[in-house]
């Protein structure tokens, strides 16, 4: 009996060894923003920019969220992470793991991920909910608005390696698949004539959300980054279904590069991106291409900083796409060691016939007779890691 | 009476021995655990260590560095002189890294004293403390005067 008893306990110490082994660790992020546009349309209505993110009155919620990241050290070779993310801008401060994946460590150098992670789209991707980790109170949106896909489910494979003492490397290959949606974008407009996309004509589907798939989504991000900076370049493609819009199988290809320069008080941020998509789906995402270029100067505990960005026409010259450029200054204050707080002025102005990324209620004045000729967003925000 | 004036000898030998250990281990002490053979641990070396560049010894063995709070004098002392960065530039480059995994900033201990053991109980372990606390459980491979 006392064996068989010691021997319960000895089998139950070897099952549960691991478990108590197992290192959790708990950090997190948040920012919280005001923001305040003002923008007004030929007919002298307000405007507001980017779907609310931005209107007339302040906002705090928009721009506001926190993200906390559980990090299990399952064993030597397997941890887990998951990071649960909160905000006011699109959902109301419901919490989602914004990624959940299992990572199975081959060696120092290589590993895979499986679970939901956010695709390595933009040079700022993996970290762009984290204000504290960049200079902006957001990615300029020229260029993160391209990409209207925000997480997959699948896998992804982490190469990392030193090239030499100085330059180290990163590729990462995934694929996967996902649902997602978009704003229909363009959203309170008239349709021009000849439309390549024949949902837009149908009234009942303007200014809604498009959902859409991705099944065979499958890409690559490499970069490599040393004492000066990073520089990485990334390409991806996938097929789109979007049921609701009669849309099977149709595929798309988005493309990137980017610069980032940390040295000595110099910063410098740059990209460019591409957005390719077959013709039937041109109405909800044209051919885009957007770029930016962010220059500061860090002065102690400060980094004024300048942002020139524009979003243009992509390959196929659709009339949906996006043209918009803005200019934005904005100054970024060290607080703590762990908080910053910034703030960014920026004047948008939209192409003629593009009404860019605003949107306007005025009736039967629409993206091709009513363009909203330049607003102005002020954003103040605080972000913290901790 | 010889006894005690061998006493007296051992009492005096002992504390000129403190004396000296302390007067050259004033400083920050970079210290290993006792099983670390590594050869040339320099401060740049130290450095890609405490940025996550290095994950290796050269035998294989797995690093596991430590690092005191983020309000320690020692600390402060280490990556100014060491890593060569300051505390909010560590913690941007930390962001951008570790909430996708890529990259995982050291063990934060709470004291001195939590240094020290941890090091002396893992192997492959590293970490830095005040000079003055330094004692035999741990292998001492740079100090910083």
């Amino acid at each position: 009996m006392k064996i068989r008893v010691i021997s319960i306990f000895t089998g139950l110490l070897v099952l549960f060894a691991p478990l108590s082994h197992a290192e959790v660790e708990i950090s997190g992020y948040a920012t919280f923003a005001a923001t305040k546009g003002s923008a007004k349309d030929t007919n002298g209505n307000n405007a507001n920019y980017v779907n609310s993110l931005v209107n007339k009155n302040v906002q705090f919620d928009k721009n506001t969220h926190l993200g906390l990241q559980i990090f299990a050290d399952v064993s030597e070779k397997i941890d887990i992470t998951a990071v649960i993310h909160a905000g006011g801008n699109p959902d109301n401060f419901n919490a989602a793991a914004q990624w959940l994946y299992a990572t199975y460590a081959f060696s120092d150098e290589l590993s895979l991920r499986m679970g939901k992670y956010k695709a390595p789209f933009y040079m700022v991707s993996d970290y762009e909910d984290v204000g504290y980790a960049y200079p902006w109170v957001r990615p300029p949106l020229e260029v993160y608005s391209t990409n209207p896909i925000e997480a997959f489910s699948g896998v992804n494979m982490v190469y990392q390696s030193s090239l030499s003492d100085d330059v180290s490397m990163l590729l990462e290959v995934f694929a996967g698949s996902g649902t997602h949606s978009s704003s229909y974008i363009p959203s309170t407009t008239d349709a021009p004539t000849g439309a390549p996309y024949n949902g837009l004509g149908d009234s009942t589907k303007k200014g809604t959300q498009i959902s859409f798939e991705t099944p065979n989504a499958k890409g690559f991000n490499l970069s490599f980054s040393g004492e000066i900076g990073t520089f990485r370049v990334g390409y991806f493609e996938t097929s789109v279904n979007a049921a609701a819009f009669g849309i099977t199988e149709q595929s798309g290809s988005f493309g990137g590069v980017g610069l980032n320069i940390d040295w000595n008080n110099l910063v410098i941020y740059s990209e460019y991106v591409v957005r390719d998509t077959a013709a039937a789906l041109a109405g909800a995402f044209p051919d885009q291409q957007a770029y930016y270029a962010t220059f500061g100067y860090r002065i102690d505990k400060f980094l004024p900083y300048v942002t020139y960005a524009k979003l243009a026409k992509g390959k196929d010259a659709s009339p949906y796409a996006q043209l918009q450029s803005s200019v934005a200054l904005g100054l970024r204050t060290e607080v703590s060691d762990t908080a910053a707080l910034k703030i960014e002025v920026m004047k948008v102005t939209p192409e003629k016939n593009s009404l860019a990324g605003f949107n306007t209620t005025t009736s039967g004045y629409g993206l091709y007779n009513n363009p909203v000729k330049s607003g102005t967003v002020v954003t103040v925000s605080f972000d913290v890691i901790f | 009476m010889r006894l005690f004036n061998k006493n007296i000898a051992k009492f005096l030998l002992a504390s000129s021995l403190v004396f000296f250990v302390q007067s050259i281990q004033a400083g920050v002490a970079v210290i290993t655990h006792p099983g670390v053979k590594e050869i040339g641990l320099s401060k740049s070396k130290l450095a890609d260590i405490y940025m996550g560049k290095i994950k290796k010894y050269s035998n294989g063995t797995p690093i596991k560095a430590v690092d005191l709070p983020a309000n320690s004098s020692e600390r402060k002392k280490f990556y100014k002189t060491v890593v060569k960065k300051s505390e909010s530039a560590m913690n941007r480059y930390w962001s951008k890294l570790k909430y996708t995994g890529k990259g995982k900033s050291p063990k934060v201990l709470n004291s001195t004293r939590e240094v020290l053991q941890w090091v002396a109980a893992n192997e492959g372990a590293i970490g830095y403390i005040d000079g003055k606390y330094l004692n035999k459980s741990v292998k001492v491979v740079l100090i910083l005067p």
